[in-house]
């Protein structure tokens, strides 16, 4: 197992965000977040990363607790925020290696994710003149680069063109296959039917759907609408919560 | 959008981003200078002039240079210039924050010269009278220039060779102006000025007011112009980051942080990058306080005192500057194994170090020489 959730609780003053989550997410996993905008999705992404903190609950990554040892269990998470948080006056290079340093790594590995994802040739552009796609492209080279465990991509496919798409998910792929978990939120569920292997949903800061396996495996046969038609069935359509 | 819609917009903006100390800082920025001037002024009327003098010309150099920041280099240059605003429309509120904030400046500085009237009030009152000229000259005169300047940069063929314009021209007349005020300055003490004052003054005046009509009838057609290449051309100067390893003084301190190290060296790049004009200004207070110490002047408290105050003032700000985006990203890093007690370290030493090398050191050089 390389991250557990247990009874995850967040508020925002006095709304709730995220109300008693509980999943475990295993090596290996590419794991899907559905819900509707406001379900709580991105809290509960910025809470395992350690960018908020949980009202109650608690949170494992890599057997570490994030409470009693955030510093140990952060080395272990990268997170793609939405917008991503870039040094804008650093270049493409020098902020994924300034998080690839961060997390004991260095600058060798931070050209590799960038060459893995199609950015070598912007590597010494700085990060304030990128658009919208090569920003989320750097921000999910600087959640993937170095020793990482479990990375956290909060709709981070949004807004990639095709072949960067393909390759973004070529190196979730391969992260996934070195040990590591992916939990990523987002509302392309065509980019959902290629890649994941587990889909949660979430409404209203619950966990309402948990599949996998070969319950996974059989909803994708059912055809190319078939997780439209699982979010459809299990969301009402009652606009923005 | 007509000007008086778009007034109302920036207005609304101005207000929400102002803080309640911005609104007092007139008034408690002409309470210390004028503490500071009662009490040169116990010594003697002359002293307590040169105490304002230096204070005065220190507060206008830098409202003089924030000047192209209230007309072009602005964070909302490029959004203005895609909508469909009328130049005149973008005129008007460029302007009005100019005249804002020298009524500002010269509020604090005529508060400031208040405790001069206890000793002579016709002397106190060419005070400010030169105030008020400094103020116009703020309000009209260096907005003048700098749009004069950002037109010529607008209309040339190659914006980048001219693009340096954009600040040295404000520079230029700024310092212009400064050496009219030394021009004078005896004349505030009852001396022989070195220039007749009637005669400086009303070139000041004059050329403030004549230099305003003209932007005020050429300007408009231009404005939209200038805040689209203005902010592009500062976009591409910007892209062209100096990618330099760091300095040997960089490394000494980051080798000292321990764990702090990857956030200094991280704060020591964004901050030469984002803000050089703390190294330029850092270098100027140096360079001032090393000839204050190898001239000796008779009396060097103002000036140790106005580059020290200064010096701990903006080592203030960019206490905040490294605190803030673009140089700390809180979300980023708290998501990174970097505990905040180091980052908190990171901080602490690039400000000191900055204040150590370009305050601290000069001023034990100097203090010696003079002791």
């Amino acid at each position: 197992m390389i991250a557990k959730l247990d009874e995850l609780t967040v508020h925002y003053g006095k709304r709730l965000a995220v109300d008693h989550l509980s999943f475990e997410l295993e090596a290996g996993e590419i794991v899907l977040v559905l819900g509707p905008n406001g379900a709580g999705k991105s809290t509960t992404l910025s809470a395992i990363a350690g960018a908020i903190l949980p009202t109650s609950g608690t949170i494992v990554v890599g057997g570490e607790d994030l409470a009693k040892a955030p510093r140990s269990a952060r080395k272990k998470v990268g997170f793609a925020d939405q917008p991503p948080a870039l040094y804008e006056f650093f270049t493409v290079l020098e902020h994924v290696t300034f998080v690839a340093e961060a997390r004991g790594s260095d600058q060798t590995a931070a050209s590799k994710i960038l060459a893995d994802l199609g950015l070598a040739k912007i590597e010494n552009r700085p990060c304030r003149e990128l658009s919208f796609g090569m920003r989320q492209r750097v921000g999910l080279a600087a959640a993937l680069v170095g020793p990482v465990e479990l990375a956290l991509l909060d709709e981070t496919l949004n807004g990639l063109d095709p072949h960067a798409s393909r390759a973004a998910r070529s190196a979730l792929r391969t992260k996934a296959d070195g040990g590591a978990a992916v939990l990523m939120s987002t509302h392309l569920l065509g980019v959902a039917e290629h890649s994941c292997d587990r889909i949660l949903v979430v409404n209203k800061g619950k966990l309402v759907e948990d599949t996998r396996g070969d319950a996974l495996k059989a909803l994708l046969a059912k055809g190319p609408t078939a997780i439209e038609d699982l979010y459809v069935s299990l969301i009402p359509d009652e606009g923005p919560t | 959008m007509s000007p008086a819609q778009l007034m109302r917009w920036s207005a609304l903006a101005d207000k929400r981003a102002r803080s309640t100390l911005s609104v007092i800082a007139p008034f408690v920025l002409g309470g210390v200078l004028a503490a500071w001037v009662a009490w040169r002024s116990s010594i003697s009327f002359a002293t307590g002039s040169h105490a304002w003098t230096t204070l005065v010309v220190l507060s206008f150099a830098i409202a003089f240079m924030r000047v192209p920041f209230h007309l072009y280099w602005r964070p909302d240059a490029s959004l203005l210039a895609q909508l469909p605003i009328d130049g005149k429309a973008l005129l008007a509120p460029a302007l009005s924050r100019c005249v804002r904030a020298a009524a500002m400046q010269t509020l604090a500085v005529a508060i400031g010269a208040a405790p001069l009237f206890a000793y002579d009030v016709h002397l106190a009152l060419r005070h400010l009278v030169l105030a008020g000229a400094l103020g116009v000259t703020t309000a009209l005169f260096l907005p003048a220039v700098a749009l004069f300047g950002a037109t010529v940069v607008a209309l040339s063929p190659d914006r980048t060779q001219t693009a340096p314009m954009l600040g040295a021209l404000p520079g230029f007349a700024g310092t212009a102006v400064i050496i009219a005020v030394f021009l004078v300055a005896s004349w505030l003490t009852g001396g022989e000025p070195a220039a007749p004052p009637p005669i400086v003054l009303a070139i000041l005046l004059a050329g403030s007011v004549l230099a305003f009509i003209g932007t005020l009838s050429s300007t408009p057609r231009y404005m939209g112009q200038i805040l689209r290449d203005v902010s592009a051309l500062d976009r591409q100067r910007l892209a062209t980051l100096e990618i330099k390893p760091p300095t040997g003084i960089e490394n000494a301190i980051a080798n000292m942080l321990g764990e702090g190290a990857l956030p200094y060296r991280k704060d020591a790049r964004l901050m030469r990058r984002r803000y050089p004009m703390a190294y330029a200004l850092g270098a100027l207070a140096f360079v001032v306080l090393v000839i204050v110490g190898i001239s000796q002047p008779e009396d060097p408290l103002p000036y140790l005192i106005a580059t020290l105050g200064g010096g701990v003032t903006y080592a203030l700000a960019l206490r905040s500057r490294v605190w803030s985006s673009p140089i700390e990203l809180a979300r980023l890093s708290a998501s990174l194994p970097i505990s905040p007690q180091a980052i908190g370290r990171a901080k602490r030493a690039w400000v000191l170090g900055w204040f150590a090398i370009f305050i601290a050191l000069p001023a034990v050089f100097t203090i010696l020489r003079i002791a």
